[in-house]
């Protein structure tokens, strides 16, 4: 069958209207859900990284809340010197945003305040093998002993690199001591199986060696002197 | 249940499985199978996309200019396949964190083309649909046996849980991609052992 011209772009024109409109209405009349599973998602890793949960668990949105509101203080900090300004608030986009241009003069630290478990939780991120991977890790209050890590968005490969908030790699980084005695930095990632400091590597992730690699560097980014360093070096407010 | 019908929907299990048989949707069948449920999600989804580009294009089929036919074709596929990601964002938040950027990349997957392209501009919605839907069962069965055995012997689980014990050393190659091709390369072997008539004439 032959069609005229006009037929042709008639028809490209009213399938590109149909589908944009198929398209945003599932998006916009889906977002309210999205975004709340994303809150309560954000909130589980928080409260999950601080140790307040524990892994398997899945609170519904008012007991995640709750615990939430309860035990975690929102705090500001000065980059460059590491004191403590006051309350914050945490707002991770525009943080992220933030970033992509310096390292601002002050950040949002969540300190855990819930007793016995006291510890801070850092947003932290970085380049994968593919993609941007976001998380969370917390420090004990001793400020060099790792807590938790744990990531809440990232598109690396599932099963390989998408390993990286499976248990068993979260579980590696509980007791990791950042700096050594002197102040030094040592906490990595290392290849699978090529541990040496076990107080400070974590064993890698096997057929994810440079997503593996990638945490590791992304948290010693996040822990220099022009992140969060100061803030850990800084003696207990 | 006719054996025309028959041959539409089961055809594409076995005897024209889209995997084994046309070697197409590789890429995803390596990359979710490295669990279980993943390639469950990850078959759900394509079921949804395929069963629907196939009905939709083939209600459109006489109404579909040939010139622009591929394009019209991709845009169809493009937008179920968004709102099947809208969709599991908001109900499977879990699965979708998993399953990443593949979800995604169903656009690409040459069995949602391929069946457009091949049956569904030829025949009406229902046929088409069942078409579809076969082989959809066609990819699952091949995923769901991939992953099985990659689970397993990668990691001494079925679907998250440990059924293997301490005694079992995991083996790294099936968790990597390459396991899942060798994995693909004994099923053909198997099935073409099962039933020569599909092996090609020298």
């Amino acid at each position: 069958m032959e069609f005229s011209n006009k037929y042709i772009i008639g028809f490209a024109l009213a399938l590109c209207l149909v589908c944009s409109l198929v398209v945003s209405t599932s998006a916009v009349a889906l977002k309210d859900l999205q975004d709340a599973n994303i809150k309560l998602d954000t909130q589980i890793q928080i409260l999950r990284v601080a140790g307040l949960i524990e892994a398997g668990d899945k609170p519904g949105v008012e007991r995640a809340n709750e615990l939430y509101t309860a035990n975690i203080k929102e705090i500001s900090v000065e980059t460059a010197t590491g004191k403590v300004l006051g309350l914050g608030k945490l707002n991770s986009k525009t943080f992220i945003k933030a970033v992509k241009s310096g390292m601002p003069d002050s950040y949002t630290v969540l300190e855990v305040t819930y007793a016995g478990k006291e510890c801070y939780v850092f947003l932290v991120w970085g380049n994968g093998l593919w993609s941007t991977m976001y998380g969370y890790i917390a420090v004990e209050a001793d400020k060099n002993t790792v807590k938790g890590l744990t990531f809440y968005s990232h598109g690396e490969t599932p099963g390989l690199g998408g390993e990286i908030d499976a248990d068993y790699f979260r579980d590696d980084w509980v007791g990791k001591l950042i700096c050594d005695e002197n102040g030094v930095c040592m906490i990595d990632v290392v290849k699978k199986g090529k541990v040496k400091l076990p107080q400070h590597q974590v064993d890698g992730i096997s057929g994810a060696t440079i997503t593996s690699v990638a945490v590791g560097d992304l948290v010693r980014k996040w822990f220099d002197d022009e992140h969060y360093g100061k803030f850990l070096h800084s003696e207990a407010n | 249940m006719d054996n025309e019908t028959k041959d539409v929907l089961f055809g594409p299990v076995h005897l024209k499985n889209p995997i084994t048989l046309q070697v197409l949707g590789i890429c995803s069948a390596l990359a979710v199978t490295s669990k279980l449920e993943t390639a469950f999600v990850m078959s759900a989804a394509l079921t949804f996309v395929l069963v629907g580009s196939n009905v939709v294009i083939s209600m459109l089929r006489n109404k579909i200019p040939s010139s622009i036919r591929v394009i019209t074709q991709l845009a169809i596929i493009a937008s179920l396949v968004i709102v099947a990601d809208q969709v599991m964002k908001a109900y499977l938040f879990d699965a979708s964190k998993q399953l990443s950027v593949f979800v995604g990349l169903i656009i690409t997957n040459c069995i949602v083309m391929g069946r457009a392209e091949a049956f569904a501009m030829a025949n009406p919605p229902g046929k088409s649909a069942l078409d579809g839907l076969g082989n959809s069962m066609g990819y699952a069965v091949i995923l769901i046996i991939v992953a099985f055995f990659r689970e397993l012997l990668g990691s001494g689980k079925l679907m998250g849980a440990q059924v293997l014990g301490d005694w079992y050393q995991p083996n790294g190659l099936m968790v990597m991609s390459p396991g899942a091709f060798f994995l693909i390369g004994l099923l053909i072997w198997a099935q073409r052992s099962y039933s020569p008539e599909l092996n090609e004439n020298e």
